[in-house]
């Protein structure tokens, strides 16, 4: 039986309908055996329920009640104003909402000190980490070799075990920059030059600058060769692992990132590429890149992925988590690339001096050092004096390794200061806004807390300083916007019905405008066309 | 102003002059509120003994003849007086009152589920049919096996059918009542019109099974 069915049944039996109606009914109900006993069933309950008042009390039963009533009424509303306000924070904490309001402050500790990326042991800070700040020191062009910052940190005997790589030399337009390693080593002596290969262990890492201004992040347990490295060639072989690039944008440079039988060519990109067992997988966060496998090219977008096997290419959604864990790493490096002021024509030119070689003026260095230093100086989670970017460290030849109270691990000091604890862990002058990025939990906090700060659309309550009726009708509009249509016109229905049946006020009429053209915009999607050009009339 | 003692759903005025009557009552009851807010003692008083029988006969319909009835009673005043201080006047006194009680029926009736071989245990000898001395005897049977029956609905949809089939409101009323959307509110109407008299024909056969037979010894 139909619920209209049921409803006009009882009506009938409880005599609320009469003339045609009830006429109908019966009519109905004599043809109906279902109905026809369901209408006996109610009419014999409301038989039964015809007198179910209470039986009547004399005066002196209601006596006991009336006063134990009126004497709580009396002391409650005879209260002073300390007792009433005691009362009504007495009535704010009941179970219920200390319960409620517990679990919220569980959930919000726990949104703000959650880690969806637990710091990996490479970047704790430990005495085998070894930094290198960029060097901002600025050289003469004419200076001799001996005076233009030939720093070398030399790995030694030790090279095989060494932990840290420190670059930066008169060919630095063609050598790569170590700005930070944990637990990595390179087969190359003492530069990273064309053809130098880098590897990180397990709980490793290592962050390059390359010659023309891009930056890389060569991820735990990996593996890559520098095949070409030039202002006007950059390619990297990434032979195991993953290797996460932020490339400037160059026109006149070609960078290609070759990962098993995928090439990928970049222009000025954010992008990682993994080698696989039997591929590779190329993630682009931002931007673009081409990549050539199979003899055939694919372009490969922000937010998309590309799976390389020997066989196939498998382009799909970049999944959120993987961009969520990506983000940190991308902006890492994006404190750390430069901007390459001229870029020489020819190959054969000779090779001009960059930031890292040639003497910028003060103003660059400045800058380079505010947006080098911190990153650098904090991705370890020490501090780099100061004193780095001084005109006194252009003195600094040298730069030598010192072993670190680990007979396995040693530490680099920064460029012209001496390797002592106590300078390393001086504090940084880094800006405060600027992202923590020797810090990861903290950046995953940050990002937590902005997560819980934003809107949660799919939250059963509003957001603090939203009405719950502005709130659902932001819920359709969002709903909408995602295109969700036909929840969006079920919500507007119960919206608008809300308010004609229960209500005491209609409702806001800017309000009630968004939820109608916010149906008509769904109708349209919908292809209702016609019931959307009537709501838009209604609603000009 | 004179309050009218039934001053909602008690007995229902003719259709024509409802409204007068509900309008003035309203604002009579607005007026006895405000001054509660304030502090009022004997504004408090006089609300109470306006409203004392409706909203015991509510929470009767609503719970049955039970033992705890009046603290269940003291219980929904205490509720009341705290939550009075919230009413803002948007709805009438009287849905404000109802929901106090189904709230506080709620929670009484979710502490006492019973299976309907205790229900009939308990109620009052079947009496013998016919008679005039046995009428009221009769009618408080029936009256029981009502409860009884009503005691086999889940607590949510028995508020929602005592105050649709009871007390007449509509469904709107009901769903500020007890504080649930519209179809939901319809939704567990109609399951309890097809519940109740199922239950009502299972208490009823268990009570005729009770029955002295005449002339047994």
């Amino acid at each position: 039986m139909a619920p209209h069915e049921s409803e006009r049944i009882w009506d009938l039996a409880r005599g609320r309908l009469a003339g045609a109606g009830a006429e109908t009914v019966r009519a109905h109900v004599a043809a109906c055996p279902e109905c026809a006993e369901a209408f006996a069933a109610a009419q014999s309950a409301v038989e039964a329920m015809r007198d179910l008042a209470p039986p009547p009390r004399a005066p002196n039963e209601w006596k006991a009640v009336d006063d134990a009533v009126l004497q709580h009424a009396r002391a409650r509303l005879e209260a002073g104003p300390l007792q009433r306000l005691g009362e009504r924070l007495s009535d704010l904490f009941t179970p219920r909402w200390t319960i409620a309001a517990a679990v919220a402050a569980a959930v919000l500790v726990g949104l703000v000190l959650w880690r969806p990326e637990p710091p990996a042991p490479r970047m704790t800070p430990s005495p085998s980490v070894a930094l290198r700040p960029p060097p901002n020191v600025p050289l003469a062009p004419d200076a001799p070799e001996s005076a233009q910052g030939d720093s070398v940190a030399h790995a030694g005997p030790e090279d095989a075990q060494g932990d840290a790589l420190a670059h930066a030399g008169p060919e630095d337009a063609r050598v790569a920059q170590v700005i930070a390693a944990v637990h990595a080593s390179s087969d190359a002596d003492d530069s990273l030059s064309q053809g130098a290969r880098v590897q990180t262990h397990k709980n490793g890492e290592a962050v390059l600058r390359l010659p023309e201004g891009s930056a890389v992040d060569l991820r735990a347990d990996s593996s890559a060769t520098l095949a070409a490295l030039s202002p006007q060639e950059i390619r990297l072989q990434v032979d195991r692992g993953e290797l996460v690039v932020a490339a400037t944008h160059r026109d006149a440079r070609t960078f290609e990132v070759v990962a098993g039988d995928a090439t990928v060519r970049v222009v000025g990109t954010r992008f990682a590429v993994s080698r696989t067992l039997n591929g590779a997988i190329v993630r682009v966060t931002e931007g673009k890149v081409r990549v050539t496998a199979h003899v055939e090219e694919t372009f490969v977008s922000g937010g998309e992925e590309l799976t390389v096997t020997p066989t196939t290419t498998r382009k799909r959604t970049l999944g959120e988590d993987i961009q969520r864990s990506l983000a940190p790493v991308i902006a890492k490096l994006e404190g750390i690339i430069q901007p390459m002021p001229k870029v020489p024509d020819a190959p054969d030119a000779p090779a001009p001096r960059t930031e890292i070689g040639s003497k910028p003026s003060q103003s660059t260095s400045a800058q380079a050092q505010a947006r080098a230093a911190p990153d650098a100086g904090t991705i370890a989670g020490t501090s780099l004096p100061s004193a780095t970017s001084s005109n006194d460290s252009a003195t600094a030849e040298k730069a030598t390794a010192h072993p670190g109270s680990d007979a396995d691990e040693w530490a680099l000091p920064p460029l012209g200061t001496t390797a002592d604890a106590g300078t390393r862990n001086a504090p940084t002058t880094a800006n405060p806004t600027t992202r923590d990025a020797g810090q990861p939990w903290i950046n995953g906090a940050v990002d937590n807390m902005k997560k819980w700060l934003a809107v949660d659309w799919n939250a059963p309550f509003p957001p603090v300083g939203m009405t719950m009726v502005e709130y659902r009708v932001r819920q359709m509009e969002h709903l909408a916007d995602a295109g969700r249509c036909k929840p969006v016109l079920k919500r507007a229905d119960a919206w608008v019905a809300e308010f004609v049946t229960k209500a005491a006020t209609p409702p806001d009429p800017e309000l009630h405008r968004t939820v109608e053209l916010t149906r008509a915009r769904c109708l349209e999607k919908l292809g209702r066309v016609d019931e959307a050009k009537k709501v838009r009339a209604r609603w000009p | 102003m004179q309050l009218a003692a039934t001053w909602v759903m008690g007995t229902t005025p003719p259709a024509s002059s409802r409204d007068a009557v509900q309008a003035d009552e309203r604002d009579a009851l607005s007026s006895l509120v405000a001054r509660v807010r304030d502090g009022d003692t004997a504004a408090f008083e006089r609300l109470y003994r306006v409203t004392r029988d409706d909203v015991y006969a509510v929470l009767f319909k609503l719970l049955g003849p039970s033992p705890d009835l009046d603290d269940v009673f003291q219980e929904a005043w205490i509720q009341l007086l705290s939550a009075i201080r919230r009413f803002r006047e948007e709805s009438r006194f009287s849905t404000f009152a109802w929901r106090v009680c189904a709230n506080v029926a709620l929670k009484h009736l979710r502490t006492r589920r019973r299976r309907p071989e205790d229900l009939v245990a308990e109620l009052p000898e079947p009496a013998a049919p016919g008679g005039t001395p046995h009428d009221s005897a009769q009618a408080k049977e029936a009256q029981a096996l009502v409860h009884a029956a009503l005691e086999l609905l889940s607590p949510k949809k028995r508020v929602v059918f005592v105050y649709a089939e009871l007390m007449e409101m509509r469904l709107d009323e009901i769903a500020e009542a007890v504080d649930a959307p519209l179809n939901t509110v319809r939704s567990r109407l109609l399951n309890a019109r097809a519940e109740f008299p199922q239950a009502l024909a299972e208490v009823q056969r268990l009570h005729r099974s009770r029955r002295p037979v005449h002339g047994a010894p």
